[in-house]
């Protein structure tokens, strides 16, 4: 199969620009075709048997859609390796392809693409509060194997075009916002939802940073930043059981940078001090994980916004306060991380403040 | 000399002068598509999937990887995509077709 991609790549590569209008609608095709390796790869394989006692597989097989159904993750590594390999190949022709079209070309493809990764169907199905899409016939293991290749394609694309790519957010927007609030739309297995979120939040990362300062009003903010700083409460945030701390840690990373671009990317104090109560809220919690991640998050804040961030300070100071005498170490070194922060910016010590 | 050890020596001999034939094979098309690709319309799908063969894909000799890409290379430039669509989407069906019996013979192996 690799010598196939190979083969389409160098096609695609070898290409003349006149001759695109009329050959990329095919070309395309091939393209979505073999997007489609993962899921036939991953359905040869038998089911482990904790993908068997999975929910959405057993909600599934009630309902007589699917016959046998397999994440992606479960088979060796080697032959995740050799699929890797394969998917980067034809990331990279698509890329090929792309960067010979025009807006008015590539947009259609792109909304192709999506309806490819059932994005309204999952849109909907947030909307009507079912996990499961009872209104297409998808396979569990089709849903996660499309959703998980697509924002891989998303991520490529981005870092490909840059800012130019940013405006196709708005698109996903409603998609990126259900499933990181409820992750059962797509999988219930711990791992092949990390599989996901990780191209996911780097791409919302690198889209957003690439954004224009501004052009992201107050109700698409609070459609990503309200899920995503609930994602960073350990306890209450999907899946159930809760992660592992070092999952979790990794988890903590993406989300920070996450919300660290969508507030440069509003560039708007209200919407910020939503942002900055909720992370205070969260650096009040039971859970010192949970604490050193919303410390974690106000450190990026200031980092990022500097002395714009600065008028948040107020109502602040008496969370901080708090953390600095904190029972946990890391919490305690972590706030006095975030003080040190404040006091360059404010070129004052902060017990100023205090009194 | 044991028949053991002389068997090994014919097995070896064998594969040898095959990966010789495929060798020469592959050298005869990357000669034939360049010189006269725009005239090989009708046996394109034929030549495409014979190249895409597991024989050929799966051979573990650097020679015969460097001679596959380059016919590859010469067939993705000297041959005009409007000829190599259809082809391409045969080449394609027949690979993802293969793909799937690599993978369940992959996978009975893995479990014996």
């Amino acid at each position: 199969m690799h010598h196939v991609v190979t083969l389409l790549a160098r096609v695609t590569a070898a290409l003349d620009k006149k001759h695109v209008p009329v050959h990329h609608k095919p070309l395309f095709k091939f393209y979505l075709q073999l997007f489609d390796l993962r899921h036939e790869w991953s359905s040869l394989n038998q089911a482990p048997i904790y993908f068997e006692h999975a929910p959405e597989h057993v909600a599934m097989k009630k309902k007589n859609k699917v016959k046998a159904v397999v994440p992606a993750l479960n088979t060796t590594a080697e032959q995740l390796t050799k699929i890797e390999q394969i998917e980067t190949e034809l990331i990279g022709g698509f890329l090929n392809m792309v960067m010979k079209l025009n807006e008015n070309t590539f947009k259609p493809l792109y909304l192709v693409t999506m309806e490819w990764a059932h994005v309204n169907h999952v849109i909907s199905a947030s909307t009507s509060g079912d996990d499961a899409m009872t209104d297409v016939n998808v396979s569990p293991a089709q849903l996660f194997s499309r959703t998980y290749m697509f924002y891989k394609l998303n991520l490529a694309l981005q870092q490909q075009l840059k800012s130019i790519f940013s405006p196709y957010l708005n698109h996903v927007i409603d998609h990126v916002a259900a499933i990181i609030a409820r992750p059962a739309l797509i999988t219930t297995a711990v791992n092949t939802w990390l599989a996901i979120e990780i191209p996911l939040m780097n791409w919302l990362a690198r889209a957003l940073q690439q954004t224009t300062v501004g052009a992201f009003d107050k109700r698409r903010f609070d459609k990503l930043s309200v899920p995503l700083t609930a994602l960073l409460d350990r306890t209450t945030a999907p899946p159930s059981p809760p992660l592992t701390v070092e999952l979790y840690r990794a988890r903590v990373t993406r989300i920070i940078k996450v919300l660290s671009a969508l507030s440069l990317a509003v560039h708007h104090e209200a919407l910020w001090k939503s942002l900055n109560h909720q992370l205070l809220l969260l650096a009040r919690h039971e859970d010192s994980h949970v604490r050193e991640a919303a410390v974690s998050a106000l450190i990026e804040q200031y980092t990022v916004l500097g002395e714009e961030y600065l008028p948040l300070l107020p109502e602040s100071i008496q969370s901080i306060s708090e953390l600095m005498e904190d029972s946990v170490p890391e919490v305690e070194s972590r706030a006095l991380q975030l003080i040190k922060i404040i006091e360059d910016l404010l070129g004052q010590e902060f017990a100023e403040l205090l009194n | 000399m044991d028949l053991a050890l002389k068997s090994r020596e014919a097995d070896q001999a064998l594969s040898e002068s095959l990966r010789l034939l495929q060798l020469s094979t592959l050298s005869a098309l990357k000669v034939i598509v360049a010189a006269i690709g725009k005239f090989l319309g009708k046996y394109l799908a034929r030549t495409l999937i014979a190249v895409v063969h597991p024989a050929l894909v799966e051979a573990r000799n650097a020679p015969l990887h460097s001679h596959l890409h380059e016919v590859l290379h010469v067939i993705a430039t000297h041959i005009e995509l409007r000829q190599l669509l259809s082809p391409l989407a045969v080449t394609c069906q027949h690979a993802l077709h293969q793909y799937r019996n690599l993978q369940v013979r992959d996978t009975l192996l893995a479990r014996s």
